[in-house]
């Protein structure tokens, strides 16, 4: 068998090429398509996956908030689906993420107080986006602060929270029509008929908290406000990990009630 | 996240520290029974002591007997024990906690709050789940959040998982004092405050001087917010 030949400096494109000297640098957890062939190297590649996720295909008119947006595939992606405004929500720095206090001087000690937001900055402006970047903590949305989305969108991010209902509750309160929640479940718990099983899956150090089964991601929407969950997939998330993530998408719609009392 | 200010109810060791007939009428049965398991140090003189419990005062008396200096009691399962903080209450020699992480929606920010106060030891009697200890040492909780018979549990962890939630919150090391069937399932823990924690020299040791957080968690998982 002759394998094709590596693709060589010079096959490439000089647009293809700067792209490519202003990515490497960087750690990219979002593989983005950004143009001239060049795909950035991400933890997580969600576009072979996006059906699972079954976002409406054109969302025109809609105001969207992708919640701990990291380098912003999903903020780009509702913007690419016509949105009228995109909001992406991040932490300023790797220190205001859920770190267990007892470690949190060695965290900012060992200089993981760096800021977030070099990936998507790049990808910002290389896809000329009109996304905004809003620095908040989940646990800190509020409709006065940031009115209210039509959609909401909370992806692979509450297992790293240490309170996940409180960031539901959040998501609640400014959402005034639908939150996919598509995050990471256990497997090993869904056995066990209606019960809500989580495992508790700190360590030090980690950045995960909970895994909890998708009884309970149903249960703490529910309890957040949401009507009854709809399961649209489960699947394994294409990713560089060495073990399978599991994700299930749950769409939560906010009921009519409350989303008439949002808007007036 | 913003809560309302903290009320501490302060109460002073009274001069006739007898062994409080009015509180121990107000104790069930078997909080007396109970109270061995405990293992308090029989003389409490000069501490400080923070009793987190559901305020019917058995505890702070029972702290009282033995002499401690100072009792601050915070009623559990309510705000206060988020807002807790040495900058607000100073810190406490022991700090005595019951029934607590059952009725908060954050158990481990509870927990860390008491960490935050505790400068010597840490003994937790609070309710467990004995439906998980199939589980080995896999550490679960059941959520509960307002669907369970009681309103207001939120979570119910297996003895692992307090254990667990306890280390990750600061206090090392952690160990079990006392296992309870009746009349509902309760374990007791003991944890004190080390020196240096075990996990300090990894941390240190995995991350030279210009790393980040990055090189001492697995490269594998994702860092979202």
């Amino acid at each position: 068998v002759k394998l094709p030949d590596r693709p060589q400096p010079h096959d490439l494109s000089p647009q293809a090429r700067q792209i490519i000297e202003r990515v490497a640098p960087l750690e990219w957890y979002h593989s983005i398509d950004l143009g001239h062939g060049v795909v950035t190297p991400g933890f997580v590649d969600h576009r072979d996956q996006l059906p699972y996720y079954q976002l409406p295909a054109s969302l025109q008119g809609m105001r969207c908030l992708d919640v701990a947006t990291y380098d912003g595939y999903w903020a780009f992606e509702m913007e690419r689906r016509g949105a009228a405004e995109v909001m992406a929500l991040d932490v300023a720095r790797w220190a205001d993420c859920d770190v267990p206090r007892v470690i949190l001087d060695d965290v900012i000690r060992m200089s993981a107080d760096k800021k977030t937001g070099a990936g998507f900055a790049i990808a910002h402006e290389l896809l000329g986006s009109h996304v905004r970047r809003e620095i908040c903590n989940v646990y800190d949305l509020s409709p006065e602060r940031q009115g209210t989305f039509d959609l909401v969108l909370i992806s692979d991010l509450l297992l790293h929270l240490r309170n996940p209902q409180l960031a539901l509750e959040r998501a609640f309160s400014v959402c005034r029509g639908t939150l996919v929640v598509a995050d990471v479940y256990h497997p090993l718990l869904e056995r066990y008929g209606d019960v809500c099983l989580t495992e508790f899956c700190a360590d030090i150090p980690s950045d995960t908290w909970w895994r909890p089964n998708t009884n309970t991601l149903k249960a703490m929407m529910r309890r957040a406000g949401f009507e009854e969950p709809r399961e649209v997939s489960r699947f394994v998330l294409q990713a560089r990990s060495d073990q399978p993530i599991h994700k299930v998408v749950l769409h939560g719609k906010v009921p009519d009630s409350h989303a008439w009392r949002a808007l007036a | 996240m913003k809560l309302g200010p903290v009320e501490l109810v302060v109460s002073l060791p009274r001069r006739a520290a007898t062994p409080g007939a009015d509180s121990l009428t107000a104790a069930t049965d078997d909080q007396r029974d109970q109270v061995s398991l405990y293992r308090l140090p029989p003389s409490l003189t000069g501490m400080r002591c923070l009793d987190v419990s559901n305020g019917d005062g058995f505890w702070a008396s029972e702290l009282e007997r033995r002499g401690a200096a100072e009792i601050i009691s915070v009623r559990s399962g309510s705000v206060e024990v988020y807002e807790l903080a040495p900058e607000r209450s100073g810190r406490f020699d022991l700090v005595l906690v019951n029934d607590l992480l059952l009725n908060v929606r954050d158990p481990e920010l509870a927990l860390e709050r008491l960490r935050s106060v505790c400068k010597q030891t840490l003994i937790l009697a609070d309710a467990y789940n004995p439906a998980l200890d199939e589980f080995g040492d896999l550490c679960l909780s059941e959520f509960r959040g307002g669907s369970g018979g009681n309103s207001h549990a939120w979570w119910s962890p297996s003895v692992n998982t307090l254990k667990k939630m306890t280390l990750v919150a600061g206090f090392e090391p952690v160990e079990e004092l006392a296992r309870l069937s009746e009349p509902t399932h309760r374990v007791v823990l003991r944890a004190g405050i080390p020196a240096v924690h075990s996990w300090q020299a990894m941390l240190r040791a995995s991350a030279p001087s210009d790393s980040t957080v990055a090189a001492s968690t697995p490269r594998s998982a994702p860092e979202v917010l």
